[in-house]
């Protein structure tokens, strides 16, 4: 505990980074879907370390949406790595819509690019515990990154 | 008949990439897994892919383009398609173009090609394409490209 607060207290500064991750996308043929993702961190620090909060957002197809929130934390180079993880939540809506939860954690490998953006492969590891039948959900997708310090 | 225009198609296309200044790859592809504690007999796996390739010159931002839409059914089961396409900007471009297709499932088809993006580097940049084809689907989605 004493050790974390010297980091934050040290590093804690004006150079705040809000990171996004984005990947639209849409499939109109015999019937519509949409897949758009989103992933925001938002980190604190002026050092190599940096750590701040994390929320995802997915919408895949009318009936699957899912969201997490937790922690990310970084080692921010010109290829940065990342690891966010935290809470879970998938839900399935058809004729009534049941909710998955349990917790995720996503290694983040990316390289920027230019000031402000960032390409990036996620490996995501999603678990379901309750809700829905328990399961492991992998996934490797490559993101875009948008950054925005302030 | 329709074979026979895409088979000719190709074959001016590969006659005329003599003085084609700029080669692009852009791509994207994903990538899942699910094991189902209680049914493993349900866990599945899929991979999909979108690629497109541009002969791109130079001098008139214009080109032949090669694209394949691999949907994760099989490696056999996509969308492979062929156009002309133009491009206007540089920074940040506009492209479209008239597309030829074949697909294992829906067959042989012909469409557009409307496509967006912005540089990020000198030879790097983001692209969203979006492809209309007849018969089958109106779809679009991000791309990482890189010129060479």
């Amino acid at each position: 505990m004493c050790f974390l607060f010297s980091v934050l207290g040290t590093n804690v500064a004006n150079a705040s980074e809000l990171n996004t991750l984005i990947m639209p996308s849409f499939n109109v043929a015999s019937d519509y879907s949409a897949n758009g993702s989103l992933h925001l961190s938002y980190l604190f620090g002026e050092k190599i370390i940096k750590i701040g909060p994390y929320a995802a957002l997915r919408g895949a197809y009318s009936y699957l949406t899912e969201k997490a929130f937790g922690v990310a934390i970084r080692v921010d180079s010109n290829v940065y790595y990342e690891i966010q993880g935290g809470y879970f939540e998938r839900n399935f809506g058809m004729e009534k819509t049941l909710t998955g939860k349990g917790y995720l954690f996503n290694v983040v490998i990316g390289k920027k690019l230019s000031e402000r953006f960032a390409a990036s492969i996620m490996t995501s590891f999603q678990r379901i515990e309750s809700g829905l039948d328990k399961r492991w959900l992998v996934k490797i997708l490559p993101y875009w990154g948008i950054s925005f310090v302030f | 008949m329709f074979s026979k225009g895409c088979l000719l198609l190709i074959l001016l296309t590969f006659y005329s990439l003599d003085g084609v200044a700029a080669h692009e790859i852009e791509g994207f592809a994903g990538a899942q897994y699910t094991s189902f504690d209680d049914f493993s007999d349900y866990n599945n796996y899929g991979i999909s892919a979108q690629l497109k390739y541009n002969w791109y010159s130079t001098s008139s931002n214009s080109g032949y383009f090669a694209a394949a839409y691999l949907d994760g059914v099989s490696i056999l089961v996509g969308d492979f398609i062929l156009g002309y396409g133009w491009r206007w900007g540089r920074d940040y471009f506009f492209e479209t173009g008239p597309v030829l297709a074949y697909h294992a499932i829906f067959g042989p088809g012909y469409g557009g090609l409307i496509s967006f993006g912005f540089r990020i580097g000198t030879s790097t940049f983001f692209s969203f394409p979006c492809v209309l084809r007849l018969p089958g689907y109106f779809r679009g989605g991000p791309m990482i490209g890189f010129s060479f």
